[in-house]
Protein backbone atom coordinates (compact mmCIF):
# COMPACT_ATOMS: atom_id res chain seq x y z
CA UNK A 1 0.00 0.00 0.00
CA UNK A 2 1.25 3.62 -0.60
CA UNK A 3 2.14 5.04 2.64
CA UNK A 4 3.33 8.14 0.57
CA UNK A 5 2.57 11.48 2.96
CA UNK A 6 0.38 14.12 1.16
CA UNK A 7 1.53 16.31 3.57
CA UNK A 8 5.25 18.04 3.59
CA UNK A 9 6.54 20.21 6.30
CA UNK A 10 7.98 22.99 3.78
CA UNK A 11 4.84 23.28 2.38
CA UNK A 12 2.85 24.38 5.43
CA UNK A 13 3.19 27.71 5.82
CA UNK A 14 2.20 29.22 9.39
CA UNK A 15 0.88 32.51 10.32
CA UNK A 16 0.87 33.89 7.14
CA UNK A 17 0.58 37.82 7.05
CA UNK A 18 -1.89 38.73 3.90
CA UNK A 19 -4.63 40.82 2.54
CA UNK A 20 -6.13 39.08 0.02
CA UNK A 21 -6.75 35.61 -1.00
CA UNK A 22 -5.40 36.07 -3.92
CA UNK A 23 -2.38 37.16 -1.93
CA UNK A 24 -2.54 33.86 -0.21
CA UNK A 25 -3.26 31.70 -3.20
CA UNK A 26 -0.69 32.80 -5.31
CA UNK A 27 2.41 32.52 -2.64
CA UNK A 28 0.78 28.65 -2.02
CA UNK A 29 1.18 28.54 -5.93
CA UNK A 30 4.01 29.81 -6.84
CA UNK A 31 5.82 27.31 -3.85
CA UNK A 32 3.98 24.40 -5.51
CA UNK A 33 5.97 24.84 -8.59
CA UNK A 34 9.21 25.85 -7.38
CA UNK A 35 9.04 22.36 -5.70
CA UNK A 36 7.76 21.07 -8.50
CA UNK A 37 4.44 19.66 -7.73
CA UNK A 38 2.54 21.50 -10.11
CA UNK A 39 3.14 22.94 -13.59
CA UNK A 40 3.06 26.59 -14.31
CA UNK A 41 -0.43 26.64 -15.60
CA UNK A 42 -2.09 25.69 -12.01
CA UNK A 43 -1.56 29.12 -10.64
CA UNK A 44 -3.87 30.97 -13.25
CA UNK A 45 -6.22 27.68 -13.10
CA UNK A 46 -6.78 27.66 -9.33
CA UNK A 47 -7.37 31.35 -8.85
CA UNK A 48 -9.25 31.60 -11.73
CA UNK A 49 -11.42 28.43 -10.55
CA UNK A 50 -12.11 30.21 -7.18
CA UNK A 51 -13.66 32.80 -8.57
CA UNK A 52 -16.20 31.03 -10.40
CA UNK A 53 -16.47 27.55 -8.03
CA UNK A 54 -15.99 29.63 -4.36
CA UNK A 55 -14.28 27.25 -2.21
CA UNK A 56 -14.78 28.58 1.18
CA UNK A 57 -16.47 26.49 4.32
CA UNK A 58 -18.02 27.86 7.21
CA UNK A 59 -16.83 25.27 10.14
CA UNK A 60 -18.45 26.46 13.39
CA UNK A 61 -15.79 29.67 14.14
CA UNK A 62 -12.96 28.96 11.94
CA UNK A 63 -13.45 29.17 8.23
CA UNK A 64 -11.79 26.78 5.77
CA UNK A 65 -10.90 27.06 2.15
CA UNK A 66 -9.99 24.07 -0.11
CA UNK A 67 -8.76 25.33 -3.29
CA UNK A 68 -8.23 23.34 -6.71
CA UNK A 69 -8.77 22.98 -10.05
CA UNK A 70 -8.34 20.09 -13.05
CA UNK A 71 -5.72 17.36 -11.97
CA UNK A 72 -4.21 18.35 -15.72
CA UNK A 73 -2.00 21.19 -14.22
CA UNK A 74 -0.59 18.85 -11.41
CA UNK A 75 2.74 16.72 -11.99
CA UNK A 76 2.61 15.27 -8.35
CA UNK A 77 0.02 14.65 -5.46
CA UNK A 78 0.87 16.33 -2.40
CA UNK A 79 -1.45 19.18 0.19
CA UNK A 80 -0.41 22.79 1.04
CA UNK A 81 -1.64 24.76 4.09
CA UNK A 82 -1.52 27.70 4.98
CA UNK A 83 -2.67 29.50 8.36
CA UNK A 84 -3.47 32.72 8.53
CA UNK A 85 -2.14 35.39 11.12
CA UNK A 86 -6.10 37.18 10.42
CA UNK A 87 -8.38 36.16 8.35
CA UNK A 88 -8.94 37.41 4.76
CA UNK A 89 -11.99 36.64 2.84
CA UNK A 90 -13.38 33.42 0.39
CA UNK A 91 -17.34 33.07 -0.82
CA UNK A 92 -19.01 29.81 0.69
CA UNK A 93 -18.71 27.15 -1.23
CA UNK A 94 -22.13 27.11 -3.99
CA UNK A 95 -23.29 30.21 -2.61
CA UNK A 96 -21.29 33.00 -3.75
CA UNK A 97 -22.90 35.50 -2.05
CA UNK A 98 -22.24 34.59 1.12
CA UNK A 99 -18.60 35.54 2.38
CA UNK A 100 -16.23 33.77 4.68
CA UNK A 101 -13.44 34.54 6.76
CA UNK A 102 -10.74 31.95 6.57
CA UNK A 103 -8.44 31.16 8.17
CA UNK A 104 -6.85 27.80 7.32
CA UNK A 105 -6.01 26.58 3.96
CA UNK A 106 -5.58 23.49 2.14
CA UNK A 107 -4.86 23.66 -0.94
CA UNK A 108 -4.90 20.49 -3.23
CA UNK A 109 -3.06 19.30 -5.72
CA UNK A 110 -4.09 15.88 -6.68
CA UNK A 111 -3.09 14.06 -9.49
CA UNK A 112 -4.53 10.28 -9.95
CA UNK A 113 -7.97 9.69 -10.69
CA UNK A 114 -9.56 6.89 -8.16
CA UNK A 115 -7.82 7.69 -4.80
CA UNK A 116 -8.47 11.01 -5.01
CA UNK A 117 -12.17 10.37 -3.29
CA UNK A 118 -10.81 8.69 -0.88
CA UNK A 119 -8.24 11.24 -0.32
CA UNK A 120 -11.37 14.09 -0.30
CA UNK A 121 -13.45 12.11 1.41
CA UNK A 122 -10.83 11.52 4.43
CA UNK A 123 -9.72 15.09 4.45
CA UNK A 124 -13.34 16.40 4.82
CA UNK A 125 -13.67 14.41 7.94
CA UNK A 126 -10.76 15.88 9.04
CA UNK A 127 -12.12 19.07 8.30
CA UNK A 128 -15.03 18.62 9.93
CA UNK A 129 -13.60 18.11 13.21
CA UNK A 130 -13.28 21.93 14.93
CA UNK A 131 -10.72 20.42 17.80
CA UNK A 132 -8.09 19.03 14.82
CA UNK A 133 -8.61 22.84 13.34
CA UNK A 134 -7.96 24.44 16.36
CA UNK A 135 -5.07 22.10 16.94
CA UNK A 136 -3.53 23.10 13.77
CA UNK A 137 -4.15 26.86 13.73
CA UNK A 138 -1.66 26.83 17.10
CA UNK A 139 0.83 24.25 15.73
CA UNK A 140 4.15 24.63 13.60
CA UNK A 141 4.94 23.69 10.25
CA UNK A 142 6.09 19.93 11.40
CA UNK A 143 3.49 19.30 13.97
CA UNK A 144 0.70 20.01 11.08
CA UNK A 145 2.17 17.82 8.90
CA UNK A 146 2.50 14.84 11.36
CA UNK A 147 -0.44 15.62 12.36
CA UNK A 148 -2.46 15.30 9.57
CA UNK A 149 -0.42 12.78 7.82
CA UNK A 150 -1.38 10.45 10.89
CA UNK A 151 -4.60 11.23 10.50
CA UNK A 152 -4.95 10.52 6.81
CA UNK A 153 -2.73 7.45 7.18
CA UNK A 154 -5.22 6.02 10.45
CA UNK A 155 -8.65 6.70 8.12
CA UNK A 156 -6.91 5.03 5.03
CA UNK A 157 -5.84 1.97 6.94
CA UNK A 158 -9.47 2.17 8.28
CA UNK A 159 -10.90 1.85 5.48
CA UNK A 160 -8.60 -0.87 3.99
CA UNK A 161 -9.41 -2.98 6.73
CA UNK A 162 -12.80 -2.84 5.93
CA UNK A 163 -12.77 -4.28 2.72
CA UNK B 1 -40.57 0.71 -2.43
CA UNK B 2 -39.57 3.23 -5.01
CA UNK B 3 -35.66 4.19 -5.51
CA UNK B 4 -35.28 7.67 -5.64
CA UNK B 5 -32.67 8.88 -7.92
CA UNK B 6 -30.11 11.83 -7.08
CA UNK B 7 -27.80 13.87 -9.00
CA UNK B 8 -25.37 15.56 -6.75
CA UNK B 9 -23.81 18.47 -8.60
CA UNK B 10 -19.77 20.01 -8.10
CA UNK B 11 -17.63 22.50 -10.15
CA UNK B 12 -14.76 20.87 -11.25
CA UNK B 13 -11.43 19.55 -10.40
CA UNK B 14 -11.82 17.27 -7.12
CA UNK B 15 -15.30 15.83 -7.46
CA UNK B 16 -16.86 17.21 -4.03
CA UNK B 17 -19.97 16.04 -5.50
CA UNK B 18 -18.67 12.62 -5.28
CA UNK B 19 -18.54 13.18 -1.05
CA UNK B 20 -21.79 14.43 -1.16
CA UNK B 21 -23.03 11.69 -2.92
CA UNK B 22 -21.69 8.72 -0.12
CA UNK B 23 -22.82 11.22 2.36
CA UNK B 24 -26.41 11.50 0.81
CA UNK B 25 -26.83 7.93 -0.08
CA UNK B 26 -25.51 6.96 3.92
CA UNK B 27 -28.23 9.28 5.18
CA UNK B 28 -30.95 9.02 3.27
CA UNK B 29 -30.41 5.12 3.99
CA UNK B 30 -30.62 5.38 7.31
CA UNK B 31 -33.88 7.43 6.99
CA UNK B 32 -35.24 3.97 5.28
CA UNK B 33 -35.36 5.41 1.60
CA UNK B 34 -33.66 3.30 -1.51
CA UNK B 35 -31.48 5.37 -3.20
CA UNK B 36 -29.43 6.26 -6.57
CA UNK B 37 -27.08 8.58 -6.85
CA UNK B 38 -24.75 10.35 -9.37
CA UNK B 39 -22.59 12.55 -9.87
CA UNK B 40 -21.87 14.93 -12.65
CA UNK B 41 -19.65 18.51 -12.95
CA UNK B 42 -22.06 22.06 -13.34
CA UNK B 43 -21.33 21.70 -17.05
CA UNK B 44 -22.55 17.97 -17.39
CA UNK B 45 -25.92 18.91 -15.86
CA UNK B 46 -28.25 19.77 -18.74
CA UNK B 47 -27.11 16.97 -20.93
CA UNK B 48 -27.50 14.45 -17.75
CA UNK B 49 -30.44 15.71 -15.92
CA UNK B 50 -33.14 13.98 -19.28
CA UNK B 51 -31.38 11.07 -19.43
CA UNK B 52 -30.85 10.35 -15.62
CA UNK B 53 -34.08 12.21 -14.63
CA UNK B 54 -33.47 12.56 -10.95
CA UNK B 55 -35.85 12.90 -8.71
CA UNK B 56 -33.40 15.67 -6.85
CA UNK B 57 -30.54 17.69 -7.33
CA UNK B 58 -28.23 17.98 -4.23
CA UNK B 59 -25.53 20.57 -5.58
CA UNK B 60 -22.53 22.05 -3.75
CA UNK B 61 -21.86 24.25 -6.89
CA UNK B 62 -23.77 27.61 -7.81
CA UNK B 63 -26.47 26.37 -10.75
CA UNK B 64 -27.67 28.77 -12.91
CA UNK B 65 -31.32 29.79 -12.70
CA UNK B 66 -32.21 28.20 -15.77
CA UNK B 67 -30.69 24.77 -15.21
CA UNK B 68 -32.70 21.84 -14.57
CA UNK B 69 -35.49 23.93 -14.09
CA UNK B 70 -38.03 21.27 -12.98
CA UNK B 71 -35.86 19.19 -10.13
CA UNK B 72 -36.00 20.28 -6.78
CA UNK B 73 -32.35 20.97 -5.56
CA UNK B 74 -31.20 21.00 -2.52
CA UNK B 75 -27.69 22.72 -1.24
CA UNK B 76 -25.19 20.42 -0.66
CA UNK B 77 -22.81 22.55 1.57
CA UNK B 78 -23.99 20.61 4.48
CA UNK B 79 -22.98 17.21 3.59
CA UNK B 80 -19.38 18.53 3.01
CA UNK B 81 -18.67 20.82 6.41
CA UNK B 82 -20.58 18.16 8.41
CA UNK B 83 -23.07 20.94 9.88
CA UNK B 84 -26.32 20.76 9.46
CA UNK B 85 -26.19 17.44 7.73
CA UNK B 86 -29.02 15.59 9.75
CA UNK B 87 -30.98 18.30 9.28
CA UNK B 88 -30.35 18.69 5.43
CA UNK B 89 -30.90 14.67 5.63
CA UNK B 90 -34.32 15.18 7.29
CA UNK B 91 -35.34 17.82 4.31
CA UNK B 92 -34.48 15.90 1.18
CA UNK B 93 -35.97 12.80 2.99
CA UNK B 94 -39.24 14.76 3.84
CA UNK B 95 -39.48 16.03 0.34
CA UNK B 96 -38.85 12.80 -1.60
CA UNK B 97 -41.25 10.76 0.75
CA UNK B 98 -43.88 13.48 -0.10
CA UNK B 99 -43.26 13.08 -3.86
CA UNK B 100 -43.50 8.65 -3.72
CA UNK B 101 -47.07 8.87 -4.22
CA UNK B 102 -47.22 10.55 -7.80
Amino acid sequence: MCKENLIKSDLVFIMQNVKSRQEILEHMANRLMDEGYVKESFKKAIIEREEIYSTGLPIGDIGVAIPHTDRVHVKKSIISIATLSHSVEFLEMGNPNKIVDVDIIFMLAIKEGDSHIDVLTDLMSIIQDGMILDKISRSNEKEVALLLNEKLHNLKDLRANHI
Amino acid sequence: MRVFKVLTVCGTGIATSTVAAEKCKELLSKRGLRIDVIECKATEVESKVPLYQPDVIVNTTILGPNIAEDVKKFRGLPFLTGLGMEQLADEIADYLKSIETK
